[in-house]
């Protein structure tokens, strides 16, 4: 605890408590907000009470980052003369106490952001009221304000300027009433054996969606062909393997693409399963993958409120990991289970854990989603084109696996969306196999499915929590690769999936299923190994010596600043501004270190649901004590950038004054920024006390607030 | 890298390992050894097997036990901080390079030697009891220490102040014996300390042999310190699990006493056999 001892007097005693109300009283007290009338009553009640909060995060393992701001914000908080409890837990079990359970008062946190999530319209997600109550990724301050729905839905809503004042003004809000409190934009840095990778500085400029791997060649050193497909060459795929490094454990233990603990970004879920559309780097825009084409279409005739319809057509050569095609009824599935994966069986209804942010556009699954044939679909969504294609990026799944997998859970898939699923599904691609047992909500299943036998109609489907959305499966998925073998805490291993529909042999009648894979005709990236195998290595220093010895291929995960001390002198930089040599030749070198910006942010959560971080006033006094030049200097070693907004730099409208220009613009730091990352007491309780806070003689903030 | 983690170790055992025998058990007591071998093991099979038992469950159900955990487990990382906050960082105002060459060394090599020499010197002895209860306490501490981690969601200190543990921290320093201690530990099992309660363990019965190995009574307690004070300057450990791992040692101690001896398995089985 950092109040001053020798500052304390007895306050214990009566007398001096007295003589502090008479102080309070006789002072003209700075009544500012109604809220202080409240608080000058609480301590002529006595409040002795300190303010306590609980502060979560993760461990070092899993982010130093994290836990290193964490730390910082802990001891500033105390110096503030609040007590904190500093809650450490591993990732999933964070994860849970944050988004499911709001257990603590304030988190630590990495937003999982994408290229894809470079629109600001992820910001519907993170902060609209329809998610405030539900379990998962959506909303976990549990903010919830008209106006902020109103404009986060207009910018969803419009295109162009009218787009970016409804962006402008979500993020002005942003600032003020501190639903969270942006922190930092790291830079993403990564080892790669540039001798037996060609290509990986390109390809690992936009990660997170496992379209990284795609494209990524074997050197002809190793026997590829080098991925030289611009002169019409159509070599064979060898059978070469990559070994890649992985810090996260959790892909090792649970591969369920909704499970909202054991997911931050897709790199696994993008390899297994492929979405309709796929984020292009080049022109910043989301493009056809699995549609072959689409039309997005305004539709403002008789509804005020604009929408847009996509009409898609389907590839006809995709097809999923155990051989079925993949057609318009996975995805209209996909879409429907989704929205509500109990399928309209529940008494309300239970949208994914993960996606809902993207699926909310969908206002009736039933209605808007039109199956014409086999591979034409029709999705109408409430949004303008530019934000309506972010539906396109969720993960198809297969309805006749699902539908196996739900009956499980007492959801006669049937019965529940009347479509015709081929139900003829082989033994082996059963996803509700022994692992299902493993998690913890199995009770929710025999919940449901107990339920189910008394009324065959309903079952019970506990929102972000029930068997379907949390429990671990064997993934299958029509992504360009497919599981083959995991192990907990030690490895996950990927095949090419050799139907995948980017590869010349996948179906048509000339194909031979003898003959080696081959590209396509098209000028798709394509899964150029073999053989993917994540190896789980928990730490960074480690990792950087395992690809500088050549005992793995690449560094998979952002590896932590502080070892980037270790990376090997002789590694070549990449990075997005750099002209790299492509294409073997005698001087390429044998390892590359690979940096790239990332749209990802670290933030402090607030849980505004209750107790004094539901205080705006508080919010702003708490957000003031992160020194973010000192954190980007000395936890990130100046390998990130302080922010003091959530979106990147396009989106920041113009003079208003929410760029970080040295210093924060909106929540300045009461010391010396950039100094030792700690603050003197009274600098401390300064952005408290401005704000009305009361404080006892022994230097404690007030419980009463 | 973690098989060669491994064969480092082993091969360090065994060259330590016949050096220390030779020194301290004497050739009268191995030459004993090779003449009674047979009887000796006669006696004590029963243990043996109980200890081999321990530690296979314990390895299957650290790893397994995941259901449990989730269950009935209490995340304490949050009470240890909050009581002992940086308490361990006394130990930190010993930081020096050789100190943390020293303590790393102390807790993968020394430690590893520790738990396997008495195992070798009381079988040399030719009152087979201090084998046989020392075989019982190992087996309690596995057991019980395994009740703990079911029950007990604890990170260690490295895991929650690495800004005040950076220059000492093991896995920091040596990256490559996380793959060891990966392999038979997980990172929210710290409480209690089995370095501490099994090096004390070990101590106890050094200073109870004393007679028999006056030499190695005080090479154990010292090593047996050194073991202590390295969990927590590695930031492995908080001080609370190291004083949990000194009380499970006692507890050890004292039932191995208690239970070794008054029952006799083989007895029981002759009798069966009549």
């Amino acid at each position: 605890m950092n109040w001053n001892p020798a500052s304390a007097s007895p306050s214990d005693e009566p007398v001096a408590r007295r003589s502090v109300l008479a102080a309070a009283a006789a002072l003209p007290l700075s009544v500012s907000t109604s809220g202080c009338v409240t608080r000058v009553r609480s301590v002529v009640d006595d409040g002795g009470e300190q303010l306590s909060l609980r502060l979560g995060t993760v461990p070092t393992d899993d982010d130093r980052g994290a836990i290193r701001i964490a730390r910082h914000l802990e001891s500033n908080l105390e110096a503030a003369g609040i007590d904190v409890a500093l809650d450490v837990r591993p990732t999933s079990e964070f994860l849970e106490a944050a988004l499911f359970d709001h257990e603590f008062d304030l988190f630590i946190d990495r937003y999982p952001l994408t290229d894809a999530g470079r629109d600001p319209d992820f910001l519907y997600e993170a902060l609209h009221s329809q998610f405030a109550t539900a379990a998962g990724r959506q909303n976990p301050f549990g903010i919830t304000d008209v106006d902020l729905d109103r404009a986060l839905e207009t910018q969803r809503r419009t295109d162009g300027t009218t787009r970016r004042e409804a962006v402008a003004s979500v993020l002005e809000y942003v600032a003020e009433r501190k639903p969270f409190e942006p922190i930092c934009r790291p830079t993403e840095h990564r080892l790669a054996r540039t001798d037996r990778l060609d290509g990986p500085g390109d390809r690992f400029l936009g990660t997170g969606t496992g379209a990284e791997y795609l494209g990524l060649e074997p050197t002809a050193e190793v026997g590829g062909d080098s991925g030289n497909t611009t002169d019409g060459e159509r070599g064979d795929l060898g059978d070469e393997h990559l070994e890649a490094l992985l810090l996260d454990s959790r892909p090792s233990r649970n591969l369920n693409p909704l499970a909202a603990t054991m997911r931050n970004r897709d790199s696994m879920v993008g390899l297994l399963y492929d979405s309709l559309g796929t984020f292009d780097r080049e022109h910043g825009k989301i493009r056809p993958w699995l549609a072959a084409s689409w039309e997005w279409q305004r539709e403002e005739n008789e509804a005020s409120e604009p929408r847009t319809t996509a009409r898609i057509s389907l590839r006809d050569d995709a097809s999923f990991h155990d051989g079925e095609p993949v057609t318009a009824t996975d995805v209209a599935f996909t879409y429907r289970f989704l929205a509500d994966t109990a399928l309209g069986r529940a008494p309300v209804d239970s949208p994914a854990p993960r996606y809902a942010g993207r699926i909310a556009a969908l206002e009736d699954p039933e209605t808007d989603i039109e199956v014409h044939s086999e591979t034409d679909i029709a999705i109408t969504v409430a949004a303008a084109p530019e934000a309506a294609r972010r539906i396109a990026t969720v993960p198809i799944l297969p309805a006749h696996v699902w539908a196996e997998r739900l009956e499980g859970y007492g959801l006669d898939i049937d019965i529940g969306i009347g479509i015709g699923i081929d139900t003829d599904v082989d033994a082996d691609s059963d996803p509700s196999g022994t692992r299902e047992g493993d998690a913890t909500e199995a009770e929710d299943a025999n919940g449901a499915a107990n339920e189910a036998d008394e009324d065959p109609d309903v079952i019970s489907a506990r929102q972000g929590r029930w068997g379907p959305v949390t429990a671990d499966i064997d993934p299958v998925g029509s992504g360009p690769y497919r599981l083959v073998d995991r192990a907990e805490r030690d490895h996950v291993t990927l095949e090419r999936h050799d139907g995948h529909f980017s590869l010349a042999s996948a179906t048509g009648p000339e194909s031979d299923p003898e003959s080696e894979p081959r590209r396509g005709d098209s000028n798709l990236p394509v899964p150029a190994f073999a053989e993917l195998r994540f190896d789980i290595d928990p730490n960074s220093p480690s990792s950087i010596e395992r690809v500088a010895d050549g005992d793995a291929d690449l560094t998979a995960s952002m590896l932590e600043p502080a070892a980037l001390e270790r990376m090997p002198d002789d590694a070549v930089r990449f990075g997005p501004d750099t002209d790299q040599a492509t294409g073997p030749n005698d001087d390429t070198p044998a390892l590359g270190h690979l940096e790239v910006p990332s749209p990802s942010f670290y933030y402090l959560g607030f849980n505004t649901r209750e107790g004094p971080v539901g205080n705006v006033h508080f919010r702003n006094a708490v957000a003031q004590l992160l020194d973010k030049a000192w954190i980007v200097e000395t936890i990130f070693r100046n390998e990130a950038e302080p922010i003091a907004t959530p979106v990147v730099d396009d989106w920041i409208p113009d003079g208003s004054g929410l760029a970080w220009d040295g210093t924060d613009p909106i929540s300045p730091y009461p010391g010396d920024a950039g100094g030792n990352g700690r603050l003197e007491s009274p600098d401390a309780r300064a952005p408290f006390e401005e704000r009305g806070f009361q404080y006892d003689d022994a230097g404690r903030l007030l419980g009463r607030y | 890298m973690f098989t060669e983690i491994l064969g480092r170790v082993a091969v360090v055992i065994v060259f330590l390992l016949p050096i220390s025998v030779v020194a301290l058990v004497g050739r009268d007591r191995l030459s004993a050894l090779r003449r009674e071998w047979r009887d000796r093991l006669r006696v004590s099979w029963p243990i043996v097997t109980v200890l081999i038992a321990v530690l296979l469950l314990n390895r299957v159900m650290r790893w397994s036990a995941r259901r449990i955990t989730d269950r009935v487990g209490i995340h304490m990382t949050e009470t240890f901080y909050g009581l002992e906050g940086e308490f361990i960082l006394v130990f930190q105002s010993l930081e020096a390079p050789a100190v943390t060459t020293y303590f790393t060394l102390i807790y993968v090599y020394g430690y590893t030697f520790m738990l396997l020499f008495p195992v070798v010197a009381y079988f040399a002895l030719s009152d087979t009891r201090p084998f046989r209860r020392l075989l019982a306490a190992y087996a309690l501490n596995y057991a019980i220490g395994l009740v703990f981690y079911l029950v007990v969601i604890a990170l260690g200190p490295r895991n929650v102040m690495p800004d005040v543990l950076g220059q000492t921290m093991l896995y920091d320093t040596s990256p490559e014996y996380q793959h060891l201690t990966r392999e038979v530990n997980r990172a929210t099992n710290v409480f209690p300390s089995l370095h501490t309660s099994l090096s004390a363990t070990v101590a106890v019965f050094a200073y109870w042999t004393r007679d028999e190995y006056p030499r190695w009574a005080p090479v154990a307690v010292v090593l047996a310190l050194s073991v202590w004070i390295s969990t927590m300057y590695l930031g492995l450990h908080w001080a609370i699990d190291v004083l949990a791992g000194l009380v499970l040692a006692g507890v050890c101690v004292g039932l191995s006493q208690l239970l070794v001896g008054r029952w006799s398995v083989t007895d029981a089985l002759e009798r069966l056999d009549r």
